[in-house]
């Protein structure tokens, strides 16, 4: 589903040139979970970043369903992105002023989905979180574990073929992290491939394949199956 | 303390430049129109304070009910009032009478010599000249450069001039003792210069001529109410005393003439210091402005503060959020709320003291291109130096300061340490529901002031385009001249004939005024089987047959005058009227109408009573003609009297020219004026342009009202522009989550204007019942009526 090969990123500033990816390669299947590890600063970010087409690369090749999307433009990118990519969050991301339901809602509005499709749409993914009671809250009266549910079925209720999860449970306690780290393989099981960032290596237990970064380059790469 | 406060202060406007900007600038623009304003309004209010001993003097008012028509008041009484009054009433220390020359002499043309020895002859014609009373000299303020103020203008045929004119007159030379020639046979003698009067006073002249020069008749005379009366009553007295004896003076002189003419007459007294502003009565000297308006001035300068303090308050409290840390770790460590609120209204006041530096320069930049707009010397560097502005530059910091920083401090000071640095903190909703009923405030007053700007503009192009019942566009104005003897009559028809010789020249007609201005001739009409009693107020127009022609208006019923039914004999007939002729005089519809008449065609050939000074005489109507405006639009239809007077009587001559060679025509008319009358100047004036220049003062009034109104409009946008940016920066997460969820950039784009359009909305809906009830209440000037 995926293939990156040489991958670069740097960063540039008035003084010096970081490098954030190193000529990086790899593949991801689809249907696999992967998760991505390594000490802050090693590049993770960056690399979701790219590979969710929210970031421009420097150089490689990204091959995303058998198109080279590297040299893609935004809106081309955008409209990938909004068709196949559901995003997960470290700090959720949802928006205040919206409800449950107009958070999980937006993805759909931006597709172009009709108004009834849209509202089914949302209850069945709402439900399936099991926060169906609380659509009508805002997301500053619900509790992490509770608003990071909300963002998964945000992620989902496009179906995307990919999901892309950066640090999931950074900001929850391991009971909600758990739960969510269900929720993942769950939907991973149902056949959504993830690739999620992460510094847990309980949480990377979770997935079915290891890449170690260091330095903007892959150092290991260990399969849990 | 204090120190660490203005370093905050200063630290927080330095580190939000935009912020400090769009606040400091719009508060800078709100106190600048403010200042301009107050100055505006205190220039105003400043008429005639200058006056000695201005707490006692007074103009005396005259109210008749000439006719059963209700009691008209008028600034104007008769000449004998005052001298009257101070041999009657011992609380009155001293008067003087003042009458426009026009009254005595119709149009006036001085000719005296130059410096250079050459004989000119001037029309004066924009020069205000007044007969007076010597003890004018006493009663205002007329500093006199030369010349003796006890004697000045005691002597029959004496004159005093101002500077300008006498410089103009006699350049270098003293002009004391030099002679005028008054319309070519009166000669006046010069003896004293006055120092030009300020803007400020309801009464302004040019020129003074002695009050004994009408001679001693003046002094017993009670039916000629055009001389404006002015007595100053001992230090201290109360108006009422002596306004409750005016009933018996009026029994003692006037109950004759009452008697006589059926009319009634009350006197009253009038401060001089409320002329300018309160008094709006018939026969006014001058223009005199509207309390009203100025009012209404004034709020709007009230409102662009309040605009410009509003976004202050929004912008502080929008901005709140990026303050919470400072005041949660403040509070950790100890710091009371009360200290924090005066740290915070603390800033808010050197805001606005920043502000009105900036406000202070730009009025000193602005001082000539705003008196020029205005058209009087308001501005000056010496305002300065006056207290009372400094007032209002400081009651504008502090309570301004004060008033936009008291909720934001409130606000701030309130937040709760634990929340702030868990990062637990939201705005709250009822701080964005107070940000955005702000909004609407300020757009809800600006689209008002708009409104009603747009409303005043669409009534003066109205108004201008308007078909005013005569032709403006194609008449020439000639001052008719004035150095005339008995062959005037046969010079004039011999110089019409002259001047249609030329084919651009179409038609001339010689009256006694023309469109533009309020006829001052006036009396009683009635029909002549009505009772004295019921008589009406219609205005005397003196005419000739080629008056219509000239004009265009159109005949309504009867016929137009002809050469043989000249009938009115004038005051400067020298000879006796023939008693058998009778006279025949036209009415407008409007004087039908008022008379009595079935119709216009029931009018033709009646016969109505008219008085002509002390006189009743009885006249035939002759033809009925349609209405035009004598005065602008704001006015009413004036009812009038045509007359077509034997004797020549006439101020202006109208020539009715073509529009092609414009220029030549009036080169030729104006050789052929020369030849015929080389004691009189040729000066001529488009009749358009004459007109239009009646709503001088409500254009300019407009322009300031635009000027200001725009002022307010741009300080609201400032704001809404600085919310907005605000907005944006605020949401940048919640944009960026949209993006990332697939949303496009034109949906992103839209996302903060369109919560900052509704607002807007909110407030058009809400200021189109307040525009409309304005306008009920008739605070715009124009009159809705008419339109």
């Amino acid at each position: 589903m995926i293939k990156i090969k040489d991958l670069e990123k740097y960063y540039k500033t008035e003084e010096l040139q970081t490098i954030a990816l190193n000529k990086l390669s790899f593949e991801v299947k689809q249907g696999e979970f992967i998760a991505v590890m390594g000490p802050s600063g090693c590049g993770k970010s960056t690399l979701l970043n790219i590979l969710g087409m929210l970031d421009d690369s420097d150089g490689g090749s990204f091959i995303f369903n058998g198109e080279e999307v590297i040299n893609y433009n935004e809106r081309k990118r955008a409209n990938i992105r909004k068709h196949n990519i559901g995003f997960v969050f470290q700090s959720f991301n949802l928006i205040d002023q919206l409800t449950v339901f107009e958070n999980v809602e937006l993805p759909l509005i931006y597709t172009g989905v009709k108004k009834a499709e849209r509202k089914k749409k949302v209850h069945e993914v709402l439900e399936k979180m099991q926060i169906m009671h609380r659509r009508k809250h805002f997301p500053q009266q619900l509790s992490g574990g509770q608003q990071q549910r909300v963002a998964v079925a945000r992620a989902v209720v496009n179906d995307p073929k990919l999901i892309l999860a950066d640090e999931p449970t950074g900001n929850l306690d391991s009971s909600n992290g758990n739960e969510v780290m269900e929720l993942l393989t769950e939907l991973n099981n149902q056949g959504a491939t993830i690739i999620m960032v992460t510094h847990s290596e309980h949480d990377a237990k979770y997935s079915h394949r290891i890449i170690r970064m260091l330095d903007g380059q892959k150092v290991t790469e260990n399969s849990l199956i | 303390m204090i120190r660490n406060y203005f370093k905050l202060a200063w630290r927080n406007l330095i580190k939000n430049k935009g912020y400090s900007l769009i606040n400091i600038g719009g508060l800078a623009i709100g106190i600048t129109a403010y200042l301009l304003i107050i100055q505006y309004v205190n220039f105003e209010s400043s008429y005639d304070q200058h006056q000695p001993h201005i707490d006692d003097l007074y103009r005396v008012t005259l109210s008749t009910n000439l006719g059963a028509k209700g009691f008209v008041d008028a600034a104007a009484t008769h000449p004998a009032v005052g001298s009257s009054m101070k041999r009657d009433f011992p609380e009155v220390d001293n008067y003087a009478r003042l009458v426009n020359k026009e009254i005595m002499m119709g149009s006036f043309v001085l000719s005296y010599i130059n410096e250079q020895g050459d004989l000119v002859k001037s029309n004066v014609g924009n020069d205000l000249i007044y007969i007076a009373d010597s003890t004018a000299l006493d009663l205002f303020k007329i500093n006199l450069v030369k010349g003796n103020p006890k004697t000045a203008l005691k002597e029959q045929r004496s004159m005093i001039l101002s500077t300008k004119v006498a410089e103009r007159f006699f350049g270098d030379q003293d002009p004391i003792n030099k002679t005028l020639m008054a319309n070519g046979n009166i000669q006046v003698k010069v003896t004293g210069v006055f120092d030009e009067l300020p803007e400020n006073t309801h009464l302004k002249f040019d020129m003074l001529i002695s009050f004994s020069t009408l001679g001693t008749w003046t002094e017993t005379t009670w039916n000629w109410p055009e001389f404006y009366n002015y007595v100053r009553l001992k230090p201290g007295t109360d108006p009422a005393i002596v306004e409750a004896k005016f009933p018996a003076f009026i029994d003692k002189y006037l109950s004759e003439s009452m008697k006589a003419h059926s009319f009634e007459a009350k006197m009253g007294l009038q401060p001089v210091k409320d002329i300018h502003l309160k008094s709006h009565l018939a026969n006014e000297i001058s223009v005199n402005s509207n309390e009203k308006t100025l009012n209404f001035l004034w709020l709007i300068a009230v409102f662009v503060i309040l605009i410009a303090l509003m976004n202050f308050i929004n912008l502080s409290t929008a901005k709140s959020t990026e303050r919470a840390m400072e005041v949660g770790l403040k509070k950790v460590v100890g710091i009371k709320r009360s200290a924090l609120i005066v740290q915070f209204l603390f800033e808010s006041v050197i805001i606005n003291l920043i502000a009105a530096i900036i406000a202070i320069t730009i009025i000193s930049l602005l001082i000539s291109p705003f008196n020029e707009f205005v058209g009087l010397h308001i501005l000056s560097l010496d305002m300065w130096g006056q207290l009372p502005i400094w007032l209002h530059i400081i009651g504008l910091v502090f309570l301004g300061g004060l008033l936009a920083g008291i909720y934001p401090a409130f606000v701030l000071s309130g937040f709760k340490p634990i929340q702030v640095l868990k990062g637990k903190f939201h705005q709250s909703e009822k701080g964005t529901f107070i940000r955005k009923a702000l909004v609407v405030a300020q757009f809800t007053i600006s689209i008002t002031l708009i409104a009603g700007t747009f409303i005043m503009y669409s009534q003066f192009s109205y108004m201008q385009n308007q078909d005013l019942g005569f032709d403006s566009k194609h008449n020439l104005i000639l001052n008719a001249p004035m150095v005339v003897d008995s062959t005037i009559n046969d010079k004039m028809e011999v110089f019409k004939a002259e001047l249609l010789r030329n084919p651009n020249v179409n038609v001339i007609t010689a009256t006694a005024d023309v469109p533009g201005k309020k006829n001052p001739w006036y009396n009683t009409t009635r029909q002549v089987h009505e009772e004295k009693e019921v008589s009406v107020i219609c205005n005397q127009f003196n005419v000739d047959q080629d008056f219509m022609d000239t004009y265009k208006i159109k005949l309504l019923a009867g016929r137009n005058f002809r050469l043989e039914d000249h009938s009115y004999y004038g005051f400067r007939n020298p000879n006796p009227p023939s008693t058998n002729k009778p006279y025949r005089v036209m009415l407008n519809r409007a004087a039908v109408k008022l008379l009595g008449f079935l119709s216009v065609e029931d009018a033709v050939n009646k016969k109505v009573i008219f008085q002509l000074g002390p006189q009743d005489r009885t006249a035939e109507v002759i033809g009925v003609m349609e209405n035009y405006h004598q005065q602008s639009l704001q006015n009413n239809y004036d009812p009038t009297l045509f007359l077509y007077p034997t004797y020549y009587n006439a101020s202006y001559l109208t020539v009715n020219i073509n529009t092609s060679n414009i220029e030549s025509t009036i080169k030729h008319i104006g050789e052929k004026y020369e030849a015929f009358f080389p004691m009189d100047p040729y000066e001529y004036f488009f009749l358009d342009e004459h007109f239009n220049r009646q709503y001088k003062a409500d254009r300019k009034f407009g322009q300031l009202f635009f000027l200001f109104a725009g002022l307010a409009i741009f300080i609201a946008a400032l704001g809404l522009f600085g919310l907005g940016s605000y907005m944006a920066m605020r949401r940048t997460k919640e944009l960026c989550v949209r993006k990332v969820l697939g949303a496009n950039v034109l949906h992103v784009l839209l996302l903060i204007p369109k919560s900052l359009v509704v607002l807007v909305f909110i407030s058009g809906i809400i200021a189109v019942p307040i525009t409309y009830l304005w306008l009920q209440n008739g605070f715009l000037i124009m009159r809705l009526e008419l339109i």
